[in-house]
């Protein structure tokens, strides 16, 4: 999903298709209304973030998986806001803890629940 | 004329006063930096929507869904993980920017977004920032599957299923955000349902569909949304399809002099177990 977040952020694409892949309800609306802040401010990302994400599955009674829950620490250092072709300045830098739940959909595993935290919450 | 300098000034500084109270996202002032590729959809500080509530308790539904993953009822997970909440947090609409007042149907801030460069009064922002901020306060409905055999029963192929979300929450949901002198309305409206049947198909309805109601006919189609399936469910996990519903609500906003527009959906998503069992011909024509 961040992969292709990232991919549609370098051109704050928020009508990507590869968006709904990966994402769906709440969380599809977060990532959706996020590009289209950067699309409307002008700010496109350049870079690359890093994930540490910790998966713990959740299982109905029968055993079959029916949730995943991702806590994760999105390093995005090396992700920058470009505006006119230029870094924006002033980027906070800290790691930011994201939890994150997932539910299959049709035997896809997308993201339904997203929450990013603010900068040094990991 | 003097006069009218000194109110002026004490207009601007008391402007001024307010703007260092209100502190919305930067991002939206323009010119201000921003909060890094994150930074817009950190939840709490932008005007992304749909994260500060999580969804509803899985499996506490007697209807047979595993709860909403929308933007509406459940419990609240503060304004992120951390913190992150330049306001208060309001239970029912999460991080809510200080100074600002929130009820169902508004949320009002006492100034604009930023001030004009070079100092001055600060303006109200663009009718379209206001109307994301409206649309970061909607709050709509998580869906709850209902079907014909319900999601619980067993389903049979064959035999047409009906598929409905609760028609009372199938309706516009609406927020206006105000500043002084200037005020946008913000309307979600659902128009399609996608439903992922779990065996591979997806059939998307334009409404709510409809209920089936005692006396219709159980081997007739639903004239709105419906689906028959042609395997048992039998191999799959739990012996069940595992079927979703993903709502788009598309966003629209009017604000003074006419103005308006649209702005990215919406949407908002259940999933539902439903056992289908094979549908053994009955011959009735007498023979072997």
């Amino acid at each position: 999903m961040w992969q292709a977040y990232v991919t549609a952020s370098r051109t704050a694409d928020y009508q990507a298709a590869s968006l709904a892949q990966y994402a769906a309800g709440g969380a599809l609306s977060v990532l959706t209304h996020g590009l289209y802040q950067n699309h409307q401010d002008g700010i496109v990302t350049r870079g690359q973030p890093t994930f540490d994400p910790a998966v713990k599955i959740v299982t109905a009674s029968g055993g079959s998986p029916v949730q995943a829950n991702v806590t994760d620490c999105a390093d995005s250092s090396r992700w920058l806001d470009y505006k006119s072709g230029r870094p924006v300045g002033g980027q906070p830098q800290g790691r930011r803890k994201i939890i994150a739940k997932l539910q299959p959909f049709d035997g896809v595993w997308k993201v339904t629940y997203l929450n990013v935290g603010k900068e040094g919450t990991c | 004329m003097l006069t009218r300098l000194i109110r002026g000034a004490v207009v601007a500084a008391v402007a001024v006063a307010l703007l260092a109270l209100v502190q919305l996202p930067a991002q939206a002032g323009g010119g201000q930096g921003s909060g890094g590729p994150l930074g817009s959809v950190q939840c709490g500080q932008s005007y992304t929507p749909g994260c500060t509530v999580t969804a509803g308790t899985p499996g506490s539904s007697g209807t047979g869904s595993t709860g909403g993953t929308g933007t509406g009822a459940g419990t609240l997970a503060a304004a992120g993980p951390g913190g992150g909440c330049a306001g208060t947090v309001s239970k029912a609409f999460g991080c809510v920017p200080a100074g600002c007042a929130i009820t169902v149907q508004t949320v009002a801030c006492p100034v604009g977004v930023a001030g004009p460069p070079g100092g001055g009064a600060p303006a109200p922002p663009p009718p379209g920032v206001l109307a994301q901020l409206a649309v970061r306060y909607l709050r709509l409905p998580d869906p709850v599957i209902r079907s014909s055999p319900a999601p619980g029963a067993l389903q049979l192929t064959e035999l047409p299923t009906w598929m409905w979300v609760a028609p009372a929450a199938w309706r516009p949901e609406s927020k206006t955000a105000q500043v002084p002198g200037e005020s946008v309305t913000a309307t979600a409206t659902p128009v399609s349902a996608s439903w992922q049947m779990g065996d591979g198909k997806t059939v998307t309805c334009h409404g709510s569909g409809t209920p089936y109601a005692k006396g219709d006919n159980p081997a007739s189609s639903s004239p709105t949304c419906g689906y028959t399936y042609t395997r048992s469910s039998a191999g799959q996990p739990q012996a069940a399809y595992h079927v979703t519903v993903t709502i788009t609500w598309d966003i629209t906003w009017t604000g003074p002099g006419g103005a308006g527009g649209a702005l990215p959906p919406l949407f908002t998503a259940a999933a539902a177990p439903m056992r289908v069992a094979e549908s053994q011909a009955v011959n009735t024509a007498g023979g072997a």
